[in-house]
């Protein structure tokens, strides 16, 4: 028997669940984010409930977790495509959504959600029975991503 | 996906598909297995693809052999084309796991009851999107 202590997410506060804005705001704008700075390295950065960040850099430094509760979309360019980064430890949608170009019109760059992670990382768990991993993107929201068709 | 339109041989580096793909120098693609063995797969790198004839040229050879013809074999096997298959593997848009003690990364999509009895059903759509290191 194998048991699990959950260390991340079993009592997570509440998600007091908000609009999402009409306008989105860019992630490297200070002004965007409830601490008043762009995350930084080893960050467990929040996209709060009721906000719509467009990631809007080339890359981000190494964050310890990215949690969406508001919406994150790519910015995209179709003219001079800029390939973009995420580097987190893990990922978690819960109560909001991350999107990555559309269906009509997919992503024109090079977009990346790198994950890190090593066999004896911390796992973050859903609830008190669902175990999601270490190293992942976690999602109990909306995911969507829509690169080019290249076939 | 694309078909095989001639066989290819251990130590070939070119093989030939159909013409009209947007595939570039750079992009990986898999030759499938054609033969009993199904781990025969070869993982390719595209040295050059050439639009009008359909030839890749690879930029190492090819480890296995895989079974192609000029056209379908669809009306010999019973509606089954015979061909090995040729995927593109390389999307603009990624999910990577960091190579790191070759841990792997996961994708999870869940339903999920938080404490205050909060339900969440998980949604996510993926449209030409490559995972690497991850599963």
């Amino acid at each position: 028997m194998e048991g699990f202590r959950c260390v991340v997410n079993c009592e997570l506060p509440e998600v007091e669940e908000m609009e999402i804005s009409d306008a989105a705001v860019p992630w490297s704008s200070p002004d965007s984010w409830p601490s008043g700075a762009v995350p930084v390295e080893g960050d467990e950065v929040e996209v709060p409930s009721g906000s719509w960040i467009e990631f809007d850099i080339e890359e981000t430094p190494l964050l310890k977790s990215l949690t969406i509760n508001g919406r994150l979309t790519f910015k995209n360019d179709s003219e001079t495509p800029v390939n973009r980064t995420i580097h987190s430890y893990w990922v978690f949608v819960r109560a909001g959504e991350l999107i990555i170009g559309s269906e009509e019109n997919p992503y024109d760059g090079i977009a990346t959600i790198r994950l890190y992670g090593d066999p004896n990382g911390e796992a973050v768990a859903f609830s008190m029975f669902t175990e999601g991993g270490n190293k992942g993107l976690m999602n109990v929201g909306l995911v969507k991503m829509f690169g080019k068709d290249r076939d | 996906m694309t078909r095989l339109r001639d066989s290819c041989f251990m130590g070939d580096k070119v093989a030939r598909v159909y013409g009209g793909l947007d595939w570039v120098a750079g992009d990986q693609v898999a030759l499938l297995a054609t033969a009993t063995q199904w781990t025969h797969t070869d993982y390719m790198t595209i040295e050059s693809y050439d639009n009008a004839t359909g030839d890749i040229t690879f930029t190492e050879s090819l480890k296995y052999y895989h079974y192609g013809e000029s056209s379908s074999t669809a009306a010999d096997f019973s509606g089954v084309d015979m061909r090995g298959e040729v995927v593109l593997l390389t999307r603009n848009v990624r999910i990577v796991g960091n190579d790191t003690d070759s841990w792997g990364a996961q994708i999870v999509t869940s339903d999920t009851v938080e404490l205050n009895g909060v339900q969440r059903m998980g949604q996510l759509i993926f449209d030409n999107v490559e995972c690497y290191n991850c599963s």
